[in-house]
């Protein structure tokens, strides 16, 4: 197409070779100006154009085809589902080790371990504001703090882990 | 006329590689008409449509784990389509050996096919007389130019999107399209059907 250049006299020749092309709208801009020029003043181009339009209007028309109403059924029935859930299981990321519950051992896990390490952060704390204890006793508000952070840290890290790899499966 | 969307496309495909039963009715639901629509108009029997495009169904379907994401999903199940049509229409045509085998300098058959009794009773719906005759006009066309013609004007796909699904150069797929059309043009003057 775009050897045509202007130099060139347009014909019907010219016209019919790129009359499909005009059609498709692939034709860069001067030369489906040229074309369109000389339909306006050809006869037998124009009536030419215009079967050659009602032919892809009717082709693009043509009517949709809908499938039996039992068609479906044989397709669905033969997808091997459970071989797809089993590779989906192979395939899903691991999560990190660090992040699993098992990683922190029981006795920080526990309840008991928690509670009293809180007691004794909240008791030192008390007695730090009151001055009745030495200042180095900031390190015994951590320890007792330790273990509820370590398990709430690790669950909110395990929430956000959890939330990326979702969204990247759904992008 | 269809329009795919390779995004929605690949998010169901992602559902439906973890196994989740209505992901496959979803996309099934997608292409279900241009498939059973593309293996009809190729082969113009029901029967054959809809076995034909169950089987490629079933195929897709198995396949999924293959299928590389780099391609519209619209592009590789037409291709598939496309293939399991013409390879039918070969095997079938093996049994009424032409006499008149003719091939163009592409290899392409260039006889047509010996016209059928027609369009099935069932599918005869509301249409005018001139899309029926353009439709037996399209029917009649060889294998690879009936397909290409059903790619660009009932599937609705850009001349890139068929050379990906037909594995040809972008001008191999134009030169067809036209010679295709032009075929048309030609039955439809020869049979003095105006449309
Ligand atoms: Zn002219």
């Amino acid at each position: 197409m775009d050897k045509m250049n202007d130099a060139k006299p347009w014909t019907c020749e010219t016209t019919r070779a790129n009359m499909q092309d005009y059609l498709d709208e692939t034709l860069l801009g001067p030369v489906a100006t040229r074309l369109f020029l000389h339909v306006r003043d050809c006869d037998a181009c124009c009536k030419e154009l215009d079967e050659q339009k009602a032919m892809f209007g009717m082709l693009n028309a043509m009517p949709a085809i809908e499938p039996p109403a039992d068609f479906d059924e044989k397709i669905l029935a033969s997808v091997p589902y459970a071989a797809y859930r089993e590779m989906a299981e192979l395939r899903a990321p691991r999560m990190p080790v660090i992040l699993e519950e098992e990683s922190l051992p029981d006795f920080v896990r526990s309840g008991a371990t928690r509670a009293a390490g809180l007691v004794l952060a909240a008791a030192t704390a008390a007695a730090l504001a009151m001055s009745r204890v030495p200042d180095i006793a900031v390190a015994a508000v951590g320890l007792g703090l330790l273990p509820e952070a370590l398990v709430r840290v690790q669950q909110l890290s395990r929430r956000i882990y959890v939330g990326a790899v979702q969204r990247n499966d759904h992008a | 006329m269809a329009m795919f969307d390779k995004h929605e496309d690949l998010k169901v495909i992602k559902r439906c590689k973890r196994g989740e039963e209505a992901a496959f009715a979803e996309l099934l639901g997608r292409y279900r008409g241009a498939i059973y629509g593309l293996c009809f108009r190729m082969t113009r029997k029901s029967e054959d449509a809809r076995d034909l495009a169950q089987e490629v169904f079933i195929k897709v379907f198995s396949l999924l784990d293959r299928y590389d994401e780099t391609y519209a999903f619209s592009s590789w199940i037409f291709r598939i389509a496309t293939n399991h049509c013409i390879d039918h229409l070969r095997r079938n045509r093996m049994r009424f050996l032409s006499l008149d085998g003719h091939t163009d300098k592409d290899g392409d058959e260039i006889e047509f096919q010996l016209p059928d009794k027609g369009p099935e009773p069932d599918t005869i719906l509301e249409r005018s007389e001139a899309m029926m005759r353009l439709e037996e006009v399209v029917a009649d066309l060889p294998p690879h130019y009936r397909s290409i013609i059903l790619l660009r004007h009932d599937q609705d796909l850009s001349y890139e999107d068929i050379a990906t699904v037909l594995d040809l150069p972008l001008g191999t797929v134009k030169a067809r399209i036209h010679r295709a059309r032009n075929m048309i043009t030609k039955i439809l003057a020869e049979r003095e059907y105006h449309i």
